[in-house]
């Protein structure tokens, strides 16, 4: 049906009326993305129109990981018998092994809790763990992130550290009501409070975003630190629990021309290959240590203690 | 049919139904979604993009730069990039192909694919300055394969299409 509305009106028919020019449109919709962006990166607005946006689309994604589920099902199948019976015999071998580490760790857990109670402190260590399923790394080629099945839903928040078996995996940065992304240690400007394990040296692991490596930055030139020394999380920042494995040092170059050490570090978790991931769900800054210099709060006590203390919180 | 002219005269094609390019930009969508890692997921090429090029030359006035706006903010959150980057290549992606539409709808497929790969690879490269603003490193050269494959699979996508709007409709069949 042909609408005739306007050979109604007294104005010309309009016959090759298409709106704004292309140029107009590009224009509108360029500068809105622009803000969007901005208000995305400076100011974190946008987060409920992103979680709309990951909840409708989720079945999607989930349904387009099925030809992958399929696959690893099928090769699973077909999998040499043999080679079943021999990692069941691997598995039992290391369960065995790993049973007696356990209960010298249950015994070494009951003493450290007397220790501490005895020094009148809290627990530090007593965290509680989600396990999570890795569902697909991320889509931009620009990222190193990986999406896993556990979300609000289950009590995931953004902020919280993520572990494997050998080592910090990286931080929840996205959470949605099923799935969370977790942003990968060697994401660029990701940065990790460590202490070096031999000599208890603090220094911060920043990722380089490339390479699967760390850079140590700001360590003077002098000093103590060599090639496989392991950086464990030193929980100064309270996000991370203190003791956790997460890199080992793999290249150090010291010399006059440097203003600091040039130190890079290895992961040790498998970032890129793990199926099974463990979301340590204390909440972050929940042990923030109590060492703050008490000077300025002296000097500027009209309630500016609180807004003060939020800005630290926010520091790695 | 005729791959070198894909405008044969005299013949009246099918009117295109809105759930034709809805159904096309959900497919493109979907198979952007697979789990793509490593270098195949640098050189996938971006087919929700491709379609919004397609139709955006075929349809230019059910598709444009408010559709590629749309569909990149959804593209953001899948890829869980910063939220307006692919709205913004998207829509300069629509605005390149409504303005060189008259020009390139008259050529054969492979030479129309060969326009269609000057766009998606100036799409790429404001992508590659976009991240390079935020301060992102940048991926090896083989990223520049999805404008590549992309316009590769031009052809087969306008030829599918093609046919499927020149088929007769069953209600003229049965008159």
């Amino acid at each position: 049906m042909v609408d005739r509305s306007h050979l109604m009106a007294h104005e010309p028919p309009p016959f090759f009326n298409r709106g704004p020019s292309p140029t107009a449109r590009l224009a509108f919709f360029g500068l809105m993305a622009l803000a969007a962006m901005f208000a995305d990166l400076r100011f974190h607005y946008l987060t409920d129109l992103r979680q709309v946006i990951s909840v409708l689309i989720y079945p999607v994604e989930r349904a387009m990981l099925s030809p992958l589920q399929l696959f690893g099902r099928t090769t699973d199948y077909f999998s040499d018998q043999r080679r079943l019976l021999q990692d069941n015999d691997d598995l039992k071998r290391q369960l065995v092994e790993q049973s007696a580490m356990a209960q010298r760790g249950a015994s070494l857990d009951a003493e450290y809790a007397h220790l501490r109670t005895l020094l009148g402190a809290a627990d530090r260590l007593n965290t509680k763990g989600l396990l999570a399923e890795v569902v697909h790394v991320s889509r931009n080629p620009f990222s190193h992130k990986i999406v896993v099945n556990k979300g609000t839903n289950e009590g995931v928040m953004q902020g919280l550290p993520v572990i494997d078996g050998t080592g910090v995996v990286g931080q929840v940065t996205t959470v949605t009501p099923f799935s969370a992304e977790v942003t990968l240690l060697i994401e660029k400007d990701q940065a990790i409070p460590v202490t070096l394990a031999r000599t208890g040296l603090r220094a911060i692991a920043v990722g380089t975003g490339n390479n699967n490596t760390l850079q140590v930055p700001f360590l003077p030139t002098n000093a103590d630190i060599r090639k496989d020394d392991l950086l464990v999380t030193s929980g100064i920042d309270g996000t991370y629990p203190p003791g956790l494995a997460v890199a080992s040092v793999s290249e150090v170059e010291q010399g006059a021309a440097l203003l600091f050490s040039k130190v890079t570090a290895i992961p040790s978790a498998g970032l890129e290959n793990h199926r099974y991931l463990l979301i340590l769900t204390t909440p972050p800054s929940a042990d923030y240590p109590k060492t703050e210099p008490i000077a300025p709060e002296i000097r500027n006590d009209k309630g500016e203690r609180s807004s003060r203390k939020g800005k630290r919180g926010g520091r790695p | 049919m005729n791959a070198r002219m894909p405008t044969p005269e005299g013949v009246i094609r099918n009117p295109i139904r809105g759930g034709l390019i809805l159904g096309t930009l959900f497919a493109g969508f979907c198979l952007n979604l697979l789990p793509w890692a490593g270098n195949g997921l640098l050189v996938r090429p971006d087919l929700l993009l491709l379609m919004l090029i397609y139709w955006c030359m075929h349809e230019p006035r059910s598709v444009g730069a408010a559709s590629a706006f749309v569909g990149g903010l959804i593209m953001d959150v899948a890829e869980s990039a910063i939220l307006g980057q692919n709205a913004l290549t998207y829509s300069l992606g629509a605005y390149l192909a409504i303005s060189m539409r008259l020009r390139v709808l008259r050529f054969g497929f492979w030479a129309q694919a060969l326009h269609v790969a000057a766009v998606l690879l100036l799409v790429q490269l404001l992508q590659l300055l976009e991240n390079f603003l935020i301060g992102v490193p940048l991926p090896s050269w083989l990223y520049l394969g999805r404008s590549l494959f992309g316009a590769l699979l031009w052809p087969c996508i306008s030829w599918l299409l093609e046919l499927y709007r020149l088929q007769p409709r069953r209600e003229e069949i049965s008159r």
